[in-house]
């Protein structure tokens, strides 16, 4: 259009719209997904930046007519009760209806028109040079790698309250049009089904994002911060997590404000990007809880104790749900120490209805913290049995049983966090001479220039660099340090 | 400081000395030191004391404690002097270890003292390289302890541990898949059945362990270029057949020399050279093999060579990460100088003469010290022990659990800590590793 628009901070979320190529059987077209054209110009000069480039593939099911569907054979698959609502401000009746989703499966007969149809699948015919998933992202792939289980399951999902489309999660293919059709109407109920949008795969330019800072600002250019596909992870809550990170990052930039990252120990965003930045990824990056190696300090349940204070300095959170936050602290603060202090005897005229409960009965006096830390004891138990007034907001409660339940693993993995800490504050120079270090092995300095880590820590996690290599990088550094005082 | 934790390791050379040093150095270090002797040390003097388990005294000697940073390494240190022994030192290290102190890694001692700026920057290089020859030595010694039943059976137990992460980990992350439903039961029992294998293994782990490795040294040459001599000349009596036919030596030879307290083993090599002969060609296959696990390799050239490439070289030991000496053989024969191209050291012997063998076995015994250094099989075996021991630990605590969903993530916590204490003795396992695990067990994707 010949505009030219100018800005402090850029972030580019470009999804799978850098130079995106949609195959659907093996007809191919340059699209940036269905009915969108491709950003292919933003691509041709990226390209021509020192970036490293690489092609990924992601797919997306046939779209599904919900009236031409037997909706009434298949198993309802209703929505959570309660509904779990991702703010801590949200009420109840402010929320759109639920409607349910239907589960339906796939056939041997599916299997055989699949199987027969391979050829014509680009992924198959090795159109396809892009790199999918380990896992199996097409129905192509689950008949092949897994021939022998004769039926997969495909939970058809309601695109919207006032949309007629469904979304027929786990069947997403390349093949061709009327080889979809001929799938879809193989699956249970949906024998007269019809398509109204044909599934395709899309090939798409990602950025290898070891070329990125924590803050998902480029190493090579500053300013400019890249968030979801183009790093090469796939699906909405990866994508939403970079973005927000990003976001805030090329705003505090723009404003001359200190930056912000995640730790691993913080949560899974910090999980996901380190992973990233300091492994880069061979194939569509997904958040998997095992990725996480403190899983059990990541919880739902604690996600506002883990950034609700961090967010309010950084200006993301208002004083209502400031407000909010700090009461609920200090309820389950207040909450624990009630516990500590409530003390069961077995003289006391509850005990025979709560030896019932415990594998062994009471023998000595015990608080009402200890009873909840045996496995067979919930708060609920204690309400009922030791006559402890019941604190009237479940989720304190709750929130008060797995703080108590857990605290043998949550001071473990606080350990563990806290001796990781150190290494994580020791920072290696962008500008380090791997080259000059004595004693590593060739191949170690080649992962680390490859890698380019940020800390000792990252380091350390590359596969290849062994603790002696850690230990050669620190006493290198000492020897900088040194080198540095004495001139 | 970058870690803070105690360790400990015998601070003199392996071998059979009249005195043998143990030094503890970190925060723990007196607190060990007060529960082995009974009393508390007082800084800087040194203390006659004893060694004391279960009323059973182990060893006598001088306690001395230096306190941080006025230390070796800038740390509380403890030192004990003892009488020696292998088997005394190993008992001495298995209590101190069991009080919470840790087997000092390689070149660890010098590397705290290095970061605690008790070691200047000339002396940098030496530490690099002390850990790095320390590492590969020490990667040695673990291979060794690594082989046999004992690899076998830790193998087995990482392999049944991957399959049940595998199945617990795919139902944490995957609950909407339609995977198989493995039984609760199942789970339960392989849990115990994977704790009854490593209690199994650590009582019988220390069966069959040599408490002292020799330093290993292999000669190698072109034929004729005065390996045997050498040898003989070393050993002071006749081992192998010395002619002056190309090929004599067909078989590895090998011989133990005690040299100032410390034991090498020699190990003699046909000559490198092709020929048809069969068994030859043999000799020349083990010997290309004992020079992998050595922890030196000793390049022969006679009056035949003038000048030394690094081409020279690689085409006689080929690609290894043994550490590389060159000597230079019958200088009695032709007194000029041989031009040293690489970057190895270079070393002048006649073995009929007795020349440059005093000044050889010194350097030899330099050179072997550093890598041999605390890097004994039973230490490689002790690392471990400890590291099979912690295994067992984590995984009984996932035995104390009544397994169920409300239980499984905790489960799983234990099992992850359990299979990171066993991937210390077989190697890294990723998240990532265990994700290719589940990938290829079920079939999983939307």
């Amino acid at each position: 259009m010949g505009l030219t628009l100018r800005s402090k901070t850029v972030v580019i979320t470009a999804g799978t719209f850098l130079a995106g190529q949609i195959h659907i059987g093996m007809n191919q077209q340059s699209g940036g997904r269905a009915g969108d054209p491709a950003s292919n110009d933003l691509a041709k000069s990226l390209r021509d930046k020192p970036f490293r480039i690489a092609r990924l593939k992601t797919g997306t099911p046939p779209r599904i007519d919900s009236r031409s569907v037997d909706l009434a054979s298949l198993p309802e698959q209703p929505g959570d009760t309660p509904t779990p609502y991702l703010s801590m401000m949200s009420v109840g009746n402010e929320h759109p209806t639920q409607i349910a989703c239907y589960l339906s499966r796939t056939t041997e007969k599916t299997r055989d028109i699949i199987l027969e149809n391979l050829h014509l699948s680009p992924m198959y015919a090795g159109v396809i040079e892009g790199v999918g998933p380990r896992y199996c992202p097409s129905i192509e792939d689950k008949m092949v790698r897994f021939a022998d289980k004769p039926t997969h399951q495909v939970f058809l999902e309601p695109e919207g309250l006032t949309s007629h489309e469904l979304y027929p999660n786990g069947v997403s293919t390349s093949l061709p049009y009327e080889v979809q059709l001929d799938i879809v109407r193989s699956m249970e109920g949906c024998a007269d089904a019809v398509i109204t949008r044909p599934g395709y795969a899309i090939e798409y330019d990602f950025f290898d994002p070891r070329d990125l800072n924590s803050t998902l600002e480029s190493k090579l250019i500053s300013n400019l911060y890249f968030a979801g596909q183009i790093n090469g992870t796939t699906g909405y809550e990866e994508a939403g997590a970079q973005g927000l990170l990003a976001g805030a990052n090329a705003a505090l930039r723009a404003q001359d404000k200190e930056s912000w990252t995640v730790g691993r120990d913080e949560g899974y965003l910090g999980v996901m990007v380190d992973d990233l930045i300091t492994l880069g990824t061979q194939e569509p990056y997904r958040m998997f809880t095992s990725r996480a190696e403190y899983r059990l300090a990541l919880r739902e349940d604690n996600a506002d104790t883990r950034f609700t204070e961090k967010a309010r300095s950084l200006g993301l959170v208002g004083d209502g749900l400031w407000r909010k936050f700090n009461e609920r602290q200090e309820s389950i603060e207040k909450e624990l120490t009630r516990l500590k202090s409530l003390w069961v005897r077995p003289a006391d005229p509850c005990i025979e209805k709560l030896n019932q409960v415990l594998t062994a009965p009471l023998s000595k006096e015990a608080t009402a913290h200890d009873l909840l830390k045996r496995p067979e004891i919930h708060y609920q138990d204690l309400v009922e049995f030791a006559d402890v007034d019941c604190n009237d907001d479940p989720s304190i409660s709750s929130q008060v049983e797995i703080l108590v339940k857990y605290s043998g693993y949550i001071d473990r993995q606080t350990d563990e966090i806290k001796k990781l800490k150190k290494n994580e504050q020791v920072r290696l120079p962008a500008d380090i001479d791997y080259s000059t270090i004595v004693g590593l092995s060739n191949e170690v300095k080649q992962k680390l220039l490859d890698h380019r880590p940020e800390t000792i820590a990252q380091a350390s996690r590359i596969s290849g660099v062994t603790p002696a290599a850690v230990s050669l990088l620190l006493v290198h550094l000492k020897k900088l340090e040194l080198t540095h005082l004495a001139s | 400081m970058i870690r803070s934790d105690t360790i400990v390791a015998s601070a003199t050379a392996p071998g059979r000395g009249a005195i043998s040093i143990i030094r503890l150095s970190g925060p723990k270090s007196t607190e060990i030191a007060k529960i082995l002797n009974g009393k508390s040390l007082k800084p800087r003097i040194a203390t006659f004391g004893s060694i004391t388990s279960n009323d059973e005294i182990i060893d006598t000697g001088i306690w001395i404690y230096f306190v941080a940073p006025h230390s070796f390494t800038g740390e509380d240190t403890v030192e004990f002097q003892g009488h020696g022994g292998p088997v005394v030192i190993q008992t001495i290290l298995k209590l101190m270890t069991a009080l919470g102190a840790r087997l000092a890694a390689p070149g660890e001692f010098s590397q705290r003292a290095f970061l605690n700026g008790k070691i200047d920057l000339t002396q940098a290089e030496a530490i690099s390289d002390l850990i790095n020859a320390s590492s590969i030595s020490a990667v040695k010694a673990a291979n060794n302890s690594l082989q046999g039943q004992f690899a076998n059976h830790v193998n087995a137990i990482v392999t049944e541990l991957i399959s049940l992460r595998t199945q617990i980990e795919a139902h944490i992350d995957f609950p909407d898949e339609d995977i198989e439903p493995s039984s609760i039961e199942a789970f339960s029992s392989t849990i115990n059945h994977i704790k009854n294998d490593l209690n199994t293994l650590i009582a019988s782990a220390n069966d069959g362990v040599k408490l002292n490795r020799s330093a290993e040294i292999v000669l190698i040459g072109e034929p004729n270029a005065g390996k045997s001599s050498l040898l003989n000349a070393l050993a002071k009596e006749p081992l192998a057949i010395v002619t002056d036919i190309p090929g004599t030596t067909r078989d590895l030879i090998r011989h133990d020399l005690l040299i100032d307290g410390l034991e090498i083993r020699i190990t003699d090599t046909a000559g490198i050279r092709s020929t048809d002969d069969v068994i030859e060609n043999e000799g020349i296959n083990r010997a290309i093999n004992a020079l992998q696990t050595a922890d030196l390799v000793l390049c022969l050239f006679d009056e035949r060579h003038h000048k030394i490439s690094e081409d020279t070289v690689r085409n006689l030991v080929g690609n290894t990460q043994t550490p590389i000496g060159l000597l230079r053989t019958k200088i009695d024969i032709q007194i000029e100088p041989i031009k040293n191209n690489t970057n190895y050291p270079l070393l002048e012997i006649s073995a009929k003469t007795g020349h440059g063998l005093t000044d050889f076995r010194n350097w030899l015994l330099e050179k072997l010290s550093l890598t041999t250094h605390s890097q004994t099989p039973f230490l490689a075996r002790q690392r471990h022990l400890e590291h099979l021991k912690q295994a067992k630990d984590y995984i009984e605590e996932a035995t104390h659990h009544h397994l169920g969903i409300e239980t499984i993530d905790l489960i799983a916590e234990d099992l992850r800590l359990t299979q990171n204490a066993l991937s210390e003795i077989t190697g890294t396992f990723t998240s990532d590793d265990l994700l290719t695990s589940i990938f290829s067990t079920f079939c999983i994707g939307k």
